[in-house]
């Protein structure tokens, strides 16, 4: 026996609306604990509808493969053995059991024999036939219960095409005057198709075989006898047995199959409109509201859903959108599940059925819909209804997942930043702290001190030096002061052309390395500004405009009237700004990739702030002269502007 | 005096390397300027300096990139100017071949003696027989040390750690150098083992023990052995 076992083993059990599935399912979950294996249990629908009572079997059988932890599968397919094969294909199944009915014989023709198919078609699975036998004091009254039901189910049907039969004969008795015994056959093989599109296969040969002896009796010579005289009548009447025989068989099938496919597609319509919804919902609210919505409307039955809460434990309060909230006990119920994650199909009492939105870890929650009036609820609508929950506990998960990755990335970018701006911000603050410390150290140096050029030399690096710290500490206040929102402006009227001679003068040397102009109009009016920022701004251009063009280039400054505006413009000779850096230039802490002069990425970002609180602007473009060229905008129309800048 | 040694100074920054210009030339050094790698690169092969003065901060290539490249064709000295904190850096940087390093601001007599140091390992080639200086002296016919004239009793091993030390004077050797010279390649995170050693050779060389003036600790890099003639 071991020796059979495979290693991608997998146990399957067929299941029906039986009394013994119980048996078979609790077999098959034993043996395949033992084995360390796992187990799933399929059920193969078929045309024939089940009665209420086979139903509830079937209902019950389903619940203990639920409670007993394996998975169902529910396939629809008028070939049961082929229907297994496949289910057992599709998930590598090693071993398939089937249960076997006391006094089994192998039949020799019987298409239907279950499991002499199986066999035959197993191929290298297993097959475990497993014997009634063992159950058989439960046989009964099952059985009995199950009689009584298929009958009273069906009775409806014959009684009303005898009706239909009666009448029929009625008139046909009535139309025998004018037409032959012919005729009157065809009447009745119509008739039988007809019935066939509306009743079931057993009323139907039932009517098409009494409609036949009916025939023979009342029609055929001699008529009121079953005899037949003629041998052509005979045979008529054997050609219209068959006739009505394949007729009715054939029609009620093709029948029962459209209305097969109409249901299956129906199903696959409500899973592609679930799917479709979910993909098109962006939040896990969406997400909730749009499937319960679907879901709602697939089952016309009310909904509840609790989810889990920051502890992980089901919530109290329901979802938004839930129809009803539980009472104490049935939310108890509803923790249950969650607890056990196995689903709950609660037929009697409440009527709710209980689903967990499973997941690899804690259930996302619990959905409970009331199913109290729905005594119809089938077997796969069962089953719907766990796929579709479980496709939207699939999008609630990815969802999250999302969001989690979304928040991984930020933190990873921004610590990425931070450490830039860390560095960069030791680059710039050591730099020339570095230059500072070691001129000083020459200047002390007992061989190197006494040289009076070389005292020069150091003493201008420790001044130019001292100039560029004190313009980074400018630029990184500046921008604490600008982010809090708190800096207070000190507004004065000012001659531009005062602003312009300040800044060069701050810039020092460093400006004479490049051909300096400035071109101011004779006639500008006084612009009410804040003069240190300003000047601020105004330094700024200019060591962009110095630290980013070759030595002996031109830089020109220009302040012009325009309109309402006073127009202050930088222009300079240099490579220009690429056309990617230009969207990002005036952006905090954003640095040119081919940046090789240092700096924070500060100075624009301030120049425009400074800018906008006077309400005022700053564009780059690319300058007349080749290089770039920046030009601020500052507003004449004074009383626009706050004494308080706050954003 | 070191008449006609050529440096090469490699800096972005002009004020850093117009000191470094000024320094050396006031110390009878040649020296020749490139402000990126790239050219640095190129003047090594063209000018071939007696020793190199590599920033860490260079625009176009990471000192550590700078420093393997040499290292495949050229066992040139390269002496290192870094910054504070980044102890991890010169780490790397010298177990992947550059010799020493400078911290960032440094003075003309610490940048002299490391240059001084540099030129002295390039010259002295081939294994000497006796070592001398300042108060230590070792035979290594004899493995005898002398310190200020007094015979030190030495374990086999701290005589290894004490000569390597001291054939590498003036020079920073990093914890994992010494180990993967003395313990083999598989010993290099055991720097427990050297702390216990150099503690131990402290304790028998030094007059006070808790403030070396010979073995220098360098922390977090390692360990230099210093004697009077490169003290600053």
């Amino acid at each position: 026996m071991n020796k059979n076992l495979k290693n991608s083993s997998g146990f399957l059990v067929a299941i029906s609306a039986s009394p013994y599935s119980q048996y078979l399912i609790k077999w098959t979950c034993e043996t395949a604990a033992k084995r360390k294996s796992r187990w799933l249990a399929v059920y193969i629908q078929t045309e024939r509808e089940l009665t209420k009572e086979e139903n509830e079997l079937l209902k019950r059988n389903l619940d203990l493969v639920n409670q007993l932890g394996g998975e169902l599968i529910i396939s629809m397919d008028d070939d049961v053995p082929a229907g297994i094969m496949r289910v057992a294909a599709r998930h590598s199944i090693s071993h398939i059991v089937i249960g076997k009915p006391l006094g089994y014989k192998p039949a020799l023709f019987r298409k239907k024999d279950i499991i002499k198919t199986l066999i035959k078609l197993s191929g290298e699975t297993d097959i475990f036939v497993i014997s009634e036998q063992s159950i058989r004091a439960e046989k009964k009254p099952f059985f009995l219960k199950l009689l009584s039901g298929a009958v009273a189910v069906n009775i409806r049907g014959y009684l009303l095409v005898s009706v239909w039969l009666l009448l029929l004969v009625v008139l046909n008795l009535f139309l025998f005057n004018y037409i032959n015994y012919l005729s009157v056959g065809f009447i009745f093989l119509a008739a039988v198709t007809v019935v066939s599109l509306f009743c079931r296969r057993g009323p139907v040969l039932y009517f098409a075989a009494l409609s036949a002896v009916l025939w023979n009796f009342l029609f055929l010579q001699p008529r009121f006898t079953v005899y037949i005289d003629h041998l052509e009548d005979l045979f008529m009447f054997l050609m219209y047995f068959l006739s009505a025989f394949i007729i009715g068989n054939l029609t009620t099938r093709l029948r029962l199959n459209e209305a097969f496919l109409r249901k299956r597609e129906k199903n696959l319509e409500e899973l592609y409109r679930m799917s479709k919804v979910l993909n098109e919902s962006g939040t896990k609210d969406e997400i909730i509201q749009k499937s319960t919505g679907l879901l709602k409307e697939f089952f016309s039955a009310g909904l509840v859903l609790y989810l889990n809460d920051e502890n992980n434990s089901l919530s109290m309060l329901p979802f938004n959108g839930s129809d009803f909230a539980l009472s104490d006990d049935d939310w108890k119920e509803a923790f249950n599940v969650f607890e056990n994650r196995q689903t709950l199909f609660q037929t009697q009492g409440s009527g709710y059925c209980y689903i967990p939105l499973l997941t690899g870890s804690i259930p996302l929650g619990v959905l409970a819909m009331n199913l109290k009036d729905k005594g119809d609820f089938t077997v796969e609508q069962q089953d719907l209804l766990t796929t579709l929950v479980s496709q939207m506990t699939a999008a609630i998960e990815r969802n999250e997942y999302n969001i989690t990755q979304q928040k991984i990335k930020l933190a990873e970018e921004s610590e990425k930043l931070y450490q830039i701006l860390l560095n960069s911000v030791s680059h710039e603050l050591r730099t020339p702290i570095t230059t500072i410390a070691t001129s000083a150290n020459g200047l002390i140096d007992d061989e190197l001190g006494k040289n009076v050029d070389v005292r020069k030399i150091f003493a201008d690096d420790i001044i130019e030096a001292a100039d560029r710290l004190n313009r980074i500490v400018d630029n990184l206040l500046g921008s604490l002061k600008m982010e809090s929102g708190r800096i207070m402006l000190n507004l004065e009227w000012y001659d531009v052309s005062e602003l312009v001679s300040a800044a060069v003068k701050k810039m020092g040397k460093i400006l004479k390395k490049h051909k300096f102009t400035s071109s101011l109009d004779n006639d500008l009016p006084a612009v009410k500004f804040d003069f240190r920022l300003m000047e601020q701004l105004l330094t700024n251009l200019l060591y962009n405009a110095i630290m980013y063009t070759p030595e002996d280039t031109f830089i020109h400054l220009n302040v012009r009237a325009d309109n309402d505006d006073v127009v202050i413009s930088i222009d300079d000779s240099g490579p220009g700004i690429s056309a990617e850096d230009k969207e990002k230039i005036f952006d905090k802490f954003y640095r040119s990739r081919r940046e090789r002069a240092g700096g924070l990425g500060l100075g624009l970002s301030i120049c425009r702030e400074i800018a906008e609180i006077h309400k005022g602007t700053i564009i780059y473009e690319k300058s007349r002269f080749g290089g770039a060229c920046f030009t601020v905008r500052l507003p004449l129309q004074r009383d626009e502007i706050k004494e308080n800048y706050s954003e | 005096m070191n008449e006609g040694g050529m440096i090469l100074v490699i800096d972005d920054e002009i004020q850093i390397r117009r000191f470094l210009r000024i320094s050396l030339e006031s110390g009878g050094y040649n020296v020749v300027e490139a402000d990126t790698g790239e050219q640095g690169i190129s003047l090594v092969t063209s000018v071939n300096p007696d020793v190199i003065i590599l920033d860490l901060g260079l625009p176009d290539i990471d000192g550590l990139e700078f420093v393997k490249r040499l290292r495949q064709w050229s066992k040139i000295p390269v002496i290192v100017l870094t910054v504070k904190d980044s102890e991890k850096d010169k780490v790397s940087l010298l177990d992947n071949g550059a010799d020493d390093y400078l911290t960032k601001p440094f003075s003309v007599n610490e940048l002299k003696a490391r240059i001084r140091v540099a030129f002295r390992h390039k010259q002295k080639g081939t294994e000497q027989q006796v070592f001398k200086s300042g108060k230590v002296s070792i035979d290594f016919d004899k493995r005898i040390v002398m310190v200020s004239n007094k015979k030190v009793k030495f374990t086999p091993k701290e005589y290894a750690v004490f000569t390597l030390l001291a054939k590498n004077a003036g020079k920073v050797l990093t914890q994992n150098q010494i180990l993967r010279e003395l313990w083999g390649p598989y010993f290099q995170e055991e720097s427990q083992y050297l702390r216990i050693y150099v503690m131990q050779i402290r304790r028998k060389i030094e007059d006070d023990p808790a403030n070396p003036e010979m073995i220098l600790t360098e922390p977090g890099v390692g360990y230099r052995f210093m004697t009077d003639e490169e003290a600053l």
